[in-house]
């Protein structure tokens, strides 16, 4: 019997062995700070933006789907093969794609969110990020949501957006993150809850 | 109703952390049987202060560039730290609660500043701290899986053993079963249950899904089988329940599930004074 519950142990030993992280993983989206404002994004020469006469008035400006991009076909609202990144579980279906990147990589999100834009010091690259506030470690101080690149005029920070792009991973300082390489961005008039709880 | 359900399971996570939690609640529910008889609950609560302790320390090795899960490196220390609990609560000068609240004030503290000095106390660790079943990774699905099965097949295998070592310790060593060998064993796979269910539960609440299922079935059942079944309907229909209304009002899912704990061990004390009354009546 002694035996056995060793080698029981030795069982669940190995067991736990089993879940060694194979990828790096940087930054959920939760325990990120708040990005700063201090600097302009670039603005690609060929960038246009449109202003739609939309009865609906919900879309200010818009950039055409990257028509070279084989999912840009996908892209409308209704379509189906889209994740949408609803309101509710905002936190939890962002933090589920940083934990499992690998299960989303090359696949077509749709989320909404605020803009904000944060300059790095050192290289003086301008980042863009569709995100909500949310609950973080010391109070309200937490931010959900994804950087993104965009091939059109990137939007003014604090308006909502109505993001849908694709899942793509970078690697920055031997990290694996997530950005969303964006076809299409809306400026939406009707925002949506600028904070969400889980 | 049906619009709810399809909502519910359309998320890929809530599935997996229905299947994850209802395992680990049925894993939690049938040991509760014999700690709770034994006097052993504050043991989960115990391992569960050790288990954040030694996930701090994964959490922290991993900053430092070790590519450890943070589970793998809990998971030994927790079942030694069960086995010591064990040990001094039966053997030591020292009471076993006493024994317990030592071992789990200090773990915590040293978790505390080993996250301190490394991450911070950042949402990972807070998440051990108070749970987040919505946020596992893949990795840490299959393990809990494969873990949580482990434990029901020796829980299932070694019934009667466990039974006779909870019902009457001192009877069971008279008649030759190694009553320490089984001790160890229940304190084994509740170290395992409690590292698996730290991530969904959190260290703050795991030792209420042990608990809460095994008190609530002993409310109305009197014999070691039907609690045990009862105690593991109720900690799988609770979870459930807990997950659903987390979903609904936006709460909590670890503290939901024990809330409808709660709940039902009142509704279950309730419906036992009330046959206990009618029996004399």
């Amino acid at each position: 019997m002694k035996r056995a519950l060793f080698l029981l142990v030795i069982f669940v030993l190995f067991l736990s062995g089993c879940s060694s992280t194979s990828q790096k993983v940087k930054g959920l989206p939760i325990k990120a700070t708040k990005v700063g404002d201090n600097a302009n994004g670039t603005v690609p020469e060929d960038a246009s933006v449109y202003t739609t006469a939309d009865p609906s008035d919900t879309v200010i400006c818009t950039y055409p789907p990257d028509t070279t991009n084989p999912n840009s076909e996908k892209i409308t609202a209704d379509s189906k093969g889209i994740i949408e990144i609803k309101e509710k579980m905002f936190i939890a279906q962002c933090n589920d794609i940083y934990m499992n990147p690998g299960e989303y990589k090359g696949k077509t999100v749709k989320l909404e969110g605020f803009c904000d834009r944060y300059t790095d010091p050192d290289t003086k690259k301008t980042g863009y990020y569709v995100i909500r506030n949310g609950p973080g470690c010391c109070g309200n101080d937490g931010v959900a949501g994804f950087e993104f690149t965009f091939a059109g005029t990137y939007p003014e920070k604090d308006e909502w957006l109505e993001v849908i792009g694709t899942i793509e991973l970078i690697t920055v300082d031997d990290y694996t993150t997530v950005l969303i390489k964006a076809d299409s961005v809306k400026v939406l008039t009707k925002r949506g809850a600028e904070f969400v709880q889980n | 109703m049906l619009d709810f359900f399809q909502e519910f399971f359309s998320y890929t996570f809530i599935v997996r952390a229905v299947i994850v939690g209802s395992l680990v609640a049925l894993c939690a529910a049938l040991l509760g049987v014999s700690l709770v008889l034994k006097r052993f609950s504050m043991i989960g609560d115990g391992l569960s202060h050790v288990g954040f302790g030694t996930i701090t320390l994964g959490i922290g090795l991993n900053a430092l560039g070790l590519n450890l899960a943070p589970l793998s490196v809990s998971l030994p220390l927790v079942i030694i730290a069960a086995f010591l609990l064990l040990r001094i609560s039966e053997n030591s000068k020292i009471k076993g609660d006493a024994a317990i609240a030592l071992i789990s004030g200090s773990s915590l503290a040293i978790g505390v500043i080993i996250a301190a000095k490394t991450t911070g106390m950042n949402t990972d660790v807070c998440n051990y701290m108070f749970g987040s079943i919505l946020a596992m990774k893949k990795d840490d699905v299959y393990l809990s899986i494969a873990l949580s099965v482990v434990v029901l097949i020796l829980f299932i295998l070694f019934y009667h053993k466990i039974f006779a070592v909870t019902f009457d310790e001192a009877f069971a060593r008279a008649t030759g079963t190694k009553a320490g060998i089984y001790n160890m064993l229940v304190a084994l796979l509740t170290a395992v249950t409690i590292v698996i269910g730290m991530r969904m539960m959190g260290a703050l609440l795991i030792s209420s899904l042990i608990i809460f299922p095994a008190l609530t079935a002993m409310r109305v059942c009197k014999s070691f089988r039907p609690v045990t079944i009862l105690s593991a309907i109720l900690s799988v229909t609770c979870f459930f329940t807990g997950m659903l209304l987390s979903f609904l009002y936006s709460t909590p899912a670890g503290a939901s599930v024990v809330v409808v704990n709660l709940i039902v061990f009142c509704l279950f004390s309730l419906l036992g004074k009330i046959r206990k009354s009618g029996a004399t009546i």
